[in-house]
């Protein structure tokens, strides 16, 4: 097991290599110039040729992509914001708390709304809870989340003034519009992942035998369906924690949360380059390592998963 | 009364609108300590008697509209789910087909025999995993292996898990679900002794189904056939192999191969078995039947006493006796 | 004999009818999903019908009509610059449903050659794909559409391109997973065996039997690709004002939302139609597809 998460960890190297010549040469392509962003539009031909020449933007290819790995993955370093002047790394870690308070609170959303809506949709099958409650989670997955943001911002902030409108000057309270448009197609698709895991699940040969030993409904449900029911719902879990990191950049927007979307946004808009690719690569790291731990759970559930992992052969 | 008394036990799919007849009507008696075959081909409602005895249909799509299941006096069908919990596992339990299927493939071998130990017997968690480590041993398992998972075993092993499984609260009736089919010749040989052994040391009454005359010649008492979802012909072992009437039974002989007899060809039964969702009028066998005339397809042939306790469903049994007699 | 034959002629028939046959069958009882696939058609209808059907004129502006609100005269009201958002609506389905139906094919397309590539040949080709795919994953697919529409600018073609980058890998693992289901089968054997050429054993063994989980993430994609175009668009990027888009409608109308909700209300409503047609139209395909997951 831990050679496991060690080959995976190792491999995680690459994978955040390839990223970053991925995103550089996204960013390379990108229309517009840095340089001029920069110093506005007052500056002079002369001055921004020399702005050029200083970010080395006037370096082929090869060698700003060979810098720009060299200082990130050698000396550690993302670089300098072209706009604020500061270092990317302490501005992204500066904006992270609401990015990941957002991603986590909506998380915990999806799993502990969405996981009980499935199961209850699944053993009340074919009723009407199970009918209500699969067309909202329906339209739950077919709603634009920015939209759901801003009719929620009209409905509570606006006209109701319960909550406020944007900003995380209030506390907890301004997370809560924030966390519900962007949860709400993960409970939905949550809710319905998992009823269509658990009916699978019921019908299966092994739920007969537990019924047939006399287990009560409950006990059938919850110690045998509902575990082999939730271990495919893990890699939706997991999809989904990507769902929202890309989501909150989204949200972030509506609601005026200055998370590390936020931040992003505004360096496409402002041909801030380092800091798109910092932010890209540091949250393409949380979510690789998110998907590790999703795999890493899977062992703990699933022995035959477990058995493939540490190579071990089962005693056939 | 019969340990096992079943009557007119009736059970019907609904699939996209259709009803499918799985059951129709079967009725049969089962005293303690013996043991019935159901013999008949995939699909003949077999699987769907044993399911409705310990009241484990898929209900939907599964109903039972009709029918009485007399067990010690009770009818099961009539009972309450919770007393229906006590007696599933306990007083009658079932060994399932498919023994790659039928455990947990994420709870541990033993956990899931003692698990059921631990429900009926009354007893404390320690006492219910040693008595399953027993039970293991008792169908040829290291009691060791108790903490496996079931991607650990072979087929034949799973298998014997779920008999011991079955078999952990001493039923009094037990269901066998073809019990070999999924496993090597071999081994089907051992479980089928293992089987028998289990069954007179704990004098355990055993419904046993299965397409297999074989199995059936070395376990069997008594011997329903059961066709369409209805018993055609039922008999004690030697009334039934020495003297199949129903010529579907007839048939049935008729497509095992003989050492004794040369002959170059076994003779099949022609045709398929009928679609349940729209079953043919009168004798359910008349399309496949050599003997058939227009009388077989007017009305239902009730089932008729011809000696001895041996029930045959048939209208043309002495043309076909007379036929029969020809051909010798 | 003949009898016989006639007994089981339900069975017969519906073998016969192939698999294609029984899915349509069974799909076309599914009302829910004939609901969904009735409305998209007639969406689609309009979208292409738009230039004669609208109403007003979906890119004239009038002063009086600043923010005008729903009235009879217009029903949705009109926009800031007095263009009547219904007629906005009705063209704009064509842009939005373009993007989403072009995304989710090229993706497909991509998605499909590479799965059925790595999926059989497996081995090295297979490593080097889904190591690749592997990295594009491991960037939130938000976050690298957002990326790559910056990169390429605005317009619908590029848009196309930005959001199906993304959809590629999730269409490869899907197939890749599926085939080597498919693949480890008897009959993909037997075909080997008596010398199917490889691409007849891809394309009339292999795919027809992988490519059901494809068909419905599919018409589910289209319904995301739709959602997420709206949200490129709403954050500036992608298809971008006066295009009449729905997402670039949304980015529009948002500054305004708090005086004027009608600005925000009905594109987003469009938006929700489509792809909850969509859903619809995908579940019921799953459900036709797999019959036994349904009851």
């Amino acid at each position: 097991m831990i050679r496991y998460i060690g080959k995976r960890l190792l491999w995680m190297i690459p994978v955040m290599l390839g990223i970053a010549i991925l995103i550089f040469s996204i960013m390379y392509i990108c229309p517009g110039d840095p340089a001029s962003s920069l110093l506005g539009p007052s500056a002079s031909a002369v001055e921004l040729a020399a702005k050029r020449e200083e970010m080395g933007l006037n370096d082929p290819y090869i060698v700003r992509l060979g810098r720009y790995l060299y200082q990130t993955f050698i000396k550690f370093d993302l670089g300098t914001s072209y706009k604020f002047g500061t270092s990317v790394f302490a501005g992204l870690m500066e904006r992270m708390q609401y990015t990941l308070v957002i991603a986590l609170l909506c998380m915990a959303l999806q799993v502990f709304v969405g996981t009980p809506l499935g199961i209850m949709a699944a053993t009340h099958h074919n009723g009407v809870w199970d009918r209500v409650s699969m067309f909202l989670a329906l339209v739950g997955v077919s709603i634009p989340a920015f939209w759901l943001a801003l009719m929620l911002v009209l409905i509570f902030a606006v006209n109701l003034g319960w909550l406020p409108t944007s900003g995380v000057s209030n506390g907890l309270a301004s997370f809560i519009l924030p966390c519900i448009a962007n949860s709400f197609a993960g409970i939905a698709s949550q809710a319905r992942h998992t009823r269509s895991s658990m009916l699978e699940v019921i019908r299966s040969d092994y739920i007969v035998t537990a019924k047939a030993k006399g287990l009560s409904r409950r006990t059938v449900l919850f110690k045998h369906a509902l575990p082999n029911a939730l271990i495919p719902i893990i890699t939706i879990v997991g999809n989904g924690m990507g769902m929202m990191l890309g989501g909150t950049v989204i949200i972030e927007n509506v609601f005026a949360i200055p998370g590390v979307g936020r931040y992003m946004t505004d360096a496409i808009n402002s041909r801030d380059y380092p800091v798109v690719m910092g932010g890209v690569l540091i949250l393409g790291l949380i979510f690789s390592l998110i998907m590790l731990l999703v795999d890493i759970v899977y062992a703990f559930v699933d022995p035959r998963i477990k058995a493939q992992y540490e190579g071990r052969k089962g005693k056939k | 009364m019969a340990m096992l008394s079943v009557k007119n036990l009736t059970v019907e799919y609904t699939s996209e609108g259709e009803v499918i007849h799985a059951v129709n009507n079967v009725s049969f008696d089962l005293e303690k300590g013996q043991t019935i075959g159901l013999v008949g081909e995939t699909g003949a409602g077999k699987t769907s008697i044993a399911r409705a005895i310990l009241r484990i249909l898929p209900e939907p799509p599964a109903r039972v509209p009709n029918g009485e299941i007399f067990f010690e006096g009770k009818d099961l069908l009539k009972i309450r789910e919770e007393d229906m919990q006590k007696i599933r596992g306990k007083e009658i339990s079932m060994i399932f087909q498919d023994p790659m299927t039928a455990l947990n493939p994420i709870m541990r071998v033993g956990e899931q025999i003692a698990e059921v130990i631990h429900l009926h017997e009354h007893c404390t968690k320690a006492e219910s995993v040693e008595e399953a480590k027993k039970m293991l041993e008792m169908v040829g398992i290291p009691g060791e292996r108790y903490y496996e998972y079931p991607h650990q075993f072979s087929g034949g092993m799973k298998q014997r898990v779920v008999i011991a499984m079955a078999l952990a609260c001493s039923p009094t009736l037990l269901l066998a679900d073809e019990p070999t089919t999924a496993l090597d010749v071999t081994i089907q040989a051992q479980v089928l002794d293992m089987i028998n052994e289990l069954k007179q040391k704990l004098n355990t009454s055993m419904i046993m189904i299965t397409h297999d005359l074989g199995i059936v010649a070395e376990v069997c008492d008594t011997v329903a056939v059961v066709y369409a979802g209805e018993i055609m012909e039922y008999g004690t072992k030697e009334q039934i192999f020495h003297n199949p009437q129903y010529p579907y039974t007839i048939g049935l002989f008729g497509s095992l191969p003989d050492l004794k007899s040369d002959v170059d060809r076994l003779s099949p039964i022609e045709g398929l078995p009928p679609n349940p969702a729209d079953l043919p009028k009168g004798c359910a066998f008349h399309p496949r039947c050599p003997y058939a005339s227009e009388e077989c397809e007017k009305e239902h042939i009730e089932l008729k006493d011809i000696g001895g306790g041996h029930l045959c469903r048939c209208c043309r049994l002495r043309e076909i006796a007379a036929l029969k007699a020809q051909e010798v | 004999m003949s009898t016989a034959v006639k007994d089981t002629h339900a069975g017969v028939r519906s073998r016969r009818q192939g698999q294609f046959g029984q899915v349509m069958h069974r799909l076309r009882k599914n009302k829910v999903a004939m609901v969904g696939l009735v409305v998209l058609l007639l969406l689609i209808l309009m979208a292409i019908l738009s230039p004669y059907i609208t109403p007003y004129d979906y890119a004239k502006t009038s002063k009086a009509n600043r923010y005008a609100l729903p009235s009879w005269e217009h029903l949705f009201g009109c926009d800031a610059m007095g263009r009547d958002i219904l007629s906005r609506i009705m063209y704009g389905a064509r842009a939005s449903l373009w993007l989403g139906l072009m995304s989710t094919l090229v993706a497909t397309v991509v998605g499909v050659l590479l799965g059925s590539l790595v999926g059989y040949y497996g081995g090295k080709v297979d490593n080097i794909v889904m190591r690749i795919l592997d990295i594009i994953q491991a960037i939130p697919g938000m976050l690298l559409s957002i990326a790559i529409s910056a990169a390429l600018g605005s317009g619908i073609g590029n848009t196309i391109l930005a959001l199906s980058i993304g959809g590629i890998p999730m269409t490869v693992r899907l197939l890749r997973g599926s085939i080597l289901t498919v693949r480890k089968q008897e009959y993909i054997e037997a075909a080997e065996k008596i010398n199917c050429s490889k691409w007849r054993v891809i394309t009339s063994h292999i795919l027809p039997n992988s490519i059901a989980p494809v068909i419905v993430s599919v018409t589910m994609g289209i319904g995301n690709t739709i959602l997420q175009a709206a949200s490129l668009s709403y954050i500036g990027l992608g298809v971008q004002p006066p295009t009449p888009e729905w997402g670039a409608m949304l980015s529009e109308g948002k500054s305004m939302i708090t005086k004027y909700p009608h600005l925000c209300i009905f594109p987003g409503l469009a938006i929700m139609l489509v792809v909850l047609c969509l859903n619809m139209l995908g579940d019921g395909l799953r459900d036709a597809m797999d019959p036994k997951l349904k009851n």
